[in-house]
């Protein structure tokens, strides 16, 4: 076997990551900034998690602060502008989706709607989410100029932003959800570090089928 | 009597039995009357869909009250209110633990054929 130990992360990975760290410091910094002109920093809250698959649990019972997370989606990789040795180049989808939920609630002339509440919620947080990512600073991403030249990150585009509305074919819920979708595309490159190989020693392996189908590869290393 | 008078009778005679029947509610209406009702309640999980490939836990309250005991308090006009310039329909009902909730009125779902409204209940703050 001539490859080395695989352990790092691909740069799709490390985008991902990105993208939520800086999503979450920069929620905290527009809360400061907000808080220091005397505006209500709620405004500009939003809580960050990344990869979560798991039914969000009663995340609106008594704290209404939206929910960003951030998911990777896919990769389409550049044959024509990679090489096939350790260069490939690629354009990520990441999905940025904002979760949001308002309770309608009495005001003096009246009162004001959940289901409108939550729209313009969830609006408002893609439009923080859009803004933070689309700024000048994060062009990159944060990744600075690499030693050899070039970049890692050298693009990223907000795709589109959709709202999705909860069917309402089953019935209707207590809490007024609605959800909006700021898909990201990034394209980077991915490294797959080379060295040429130095023989150290002779490996037998054999390959087989288990029962079930899986491939099995039997190494046998000389005695020492 | 028709088959449909029966079911009515019946339904009423289920409503007004105190100690099998429905639980108490309590409607206001949006020109701050209230009045108490008894009424079937459900209140139970429900899978939110936003579309995205995830769900979000969530209620579905309804509560069924019979159609003659609402309009028999001039509460027959009973509905969703979207206007935001007037109060809503607004429901208090205890669950199965003696919590209190309270609830808009965001649509109603009326029988006529068996005398039963259905209130389907969103959250409210007061």
């Amino acid at each position: 076997m001539t490859i080395s130990l695989i352990d790092k992360q691909d740069t799709f990975e490390m985008i991902r990551d990105r993208v939520a760290a800086i999503l979450a410091a920069e929620t905290q910094s527009q809360q400061d900034l907000a808080d220091a002109e005397g505006k209500n920093p709620d405004l500009w809250k939003f809580r960050v998690y990344s990869e979560r698959d798991n039914p969000w649990e009663n995340l609106f019972g008594e704290d209404l602060t939206p929910i960003v997370n951030v998911s990777y989606d896919d990769s389409k990789y550049d044959i024509s502008t990679s090489n096939m040795e350790d260069q490939q180049n690629a354009t990520s989808r990441y999905n940025i989706d904002c979760y949001c939920h308002s309770e309608s609630y009495q005001t003096t002339g009246g009162h004001a709607v959940g289901d409108e509440l939550s729209a313009n919620l969830a609006h408002n947080t893609a439009k923080l989410v859009r803004n933070i990512m689309m700024h000048g600073d994060y062009k990159y991403l944060l990744y600075p100029v690499l030693p050899e030249g070039g970049r890692l990150v050298w693009e990223r585009w907000i795709q589109s932003i959709t709202t999705f509305r909860p069917a309402l074919s089953g019935g209707q819920p207590v809490e007024k959800v609605v959800a909006c979708r700021v898909a990201l595309d990034v394209k980077h490159g991915e490294e797959i570090p080379y060295e040429e190989p130095e023989i150290l020693e002779i490996i037998n392996v054999k390959f087989y089928y288990e029962p079930d189908g899986q491939v099995i590869a039997e190494l046998e290393y000389p005695a020492s | 009597m028709s088959l449909r008078d029966t079911a009515h009778g019946d339904l009423m005679e289920i409503f007004a039995d105190t100690e099998d029947g429905g639980d108490e509610i309590t409607i206001i209406s949006p020109a701050g009357s209230d009045e108490t009702f008894r009424a079937f309640t459900n209140d139970i999980h429900f899978s939110i869909d936003p579309e995205t490939q995830m769900t979000v836990t969530g209620r579905q309250c309804s509560a069924a009250v019979s159609i003659a005991a609402i309009e028999a308090v001039d509460f027959g006009d009973i509905k969703g209110i979207p206007d935001n310039t007037a109060r809503p329909w607004v429901v208090q009902a205890t669950d199965a633990n003696g919590v209190l909730g309270t609830f808009k009125v965001s649509a109603t779902h009326p029988d006529r054929g068996a005398g039963l409204m259905i209130l389907i209940l969103e959250g409210y703050q007061l």
